[in-house]
């Protein structure tokens, strides 16, 4: 296994993209290479960051989404006549 | 008060049935992720709060007219709807905005956290902030590839067929994006430190 097909099989891994044959294969890759051990721990760690910058509209912007959806009548708005 | 367990697809037919909160429960559920997605293409929080009106306008209109396919699943889509809204305005706009407040300060700083920000995660505020601007600084293929994967939850597969290119570009795309986060993150630390 060349470098780079690990590589792309770690980012596939951490998002449980690889069936259970190729998981155990970066399992074992793991245990007996320590630098395939650092990557995935380094993009795990990246994948959680990411996790945590979810961010938020304002309460405003989603007030005016659902008043516009009890407003909207589809007979009123030319949908139905 | 609906229950929060009830899947999106019970949601939607309720909505359909003329159920109004069952609207509210999936824009509380999923308005975070599509911000974030709208947010992370467009870069600009007003112009993304602007593209989510949208987004849901279209999707209530959607669903009222009965246009909406039950076969697939919601979040997808409307991830979907979101991603295409904010491509068809940066291609619009054909620039790159970055915008800073009269008193200079950085936009970020007035982005509101979500829940997922609290005390006992790992990373602080400024930790956070700093990852926002390191994911604008990606080239634009590899930043489009890591919103579609984290935040959009397409396979790579999709992926790929979306964006017109092999599974193992889309991947590469991915791996170049993470790398570079993992080294700046790791600097960044350094520097701290």
């Amino acid at each position: 296994m060349n470098k780079t097909s690990t590589e792309l099989d770690i980012i596939k891994y951490i998002y449980n993209e690889l069936n259970q044959e190729e998981k155990a294969q970066i399992n074992y890759q793991t245990i007996v290479s320590p630098k395939t051990l650092e990557l995935m721990c380094g993009l795990r760690n990246v994948k959680d960051s990411l996790d945590n910058i979810m961010l938020l509209p304002k309460d405003s912007i989603i007030n005016n989404i659902k008043n516009f959806s009890k407003s909207f009548n589809l007979t009123k708005h030319g949908f139905v006549k | 008060m609906l229950k929060t367990e009830l899947s999106d697809s019970c949601l939607v037919s309720l909505y359909v049935k003329g159920n109004e909160e069952a609207l509210s429960v999936l824009i509380d559920r999923h308005k975070s992720r599509i911000f974030t997605t709208i947010y992370l293409i467009v870069k600009d929080k007003y112009i993304a709060e602007d593209l989510l009106q949208d987004v849901f306008i279209k999707t209530i209109k959607t669903i009222k007219c009965g246009k909406y396919n039950e076969q697939g699943k919601f979040l997808p889509w409307i991830v979907r709807v979101a991603h295409n809204q904010a491509i068809d305005h940066f291609r619009k706009a054909k620039r790159n905005p970055r915008i800073t407040l009269q008193d200079g300060s950085d936009i970020f700083n007035c982005l509101k956290f979500s829940e997922n920000f609290t005390e006992s995660n790992n990373l602080t505020k400024n930790s956070v902030q700093y990852i926002k601007k390191i994911i604008h600084e990606l080239p634009e293929k590899q930043r489009e590839v890591l919103v579609m994967r984290h935040y959009m939850q397409m396979s790579f597969q999709e992926i790929a067929k979306s964006t017109k290119v092999s599974i193992n570009t889309a991947l590469g795309r991915m791996r170049y994006a993470l790398i570079r986060l993992r080294k700046k993150i790791k600097t960044n630390k350094i520097a701290y430190e």
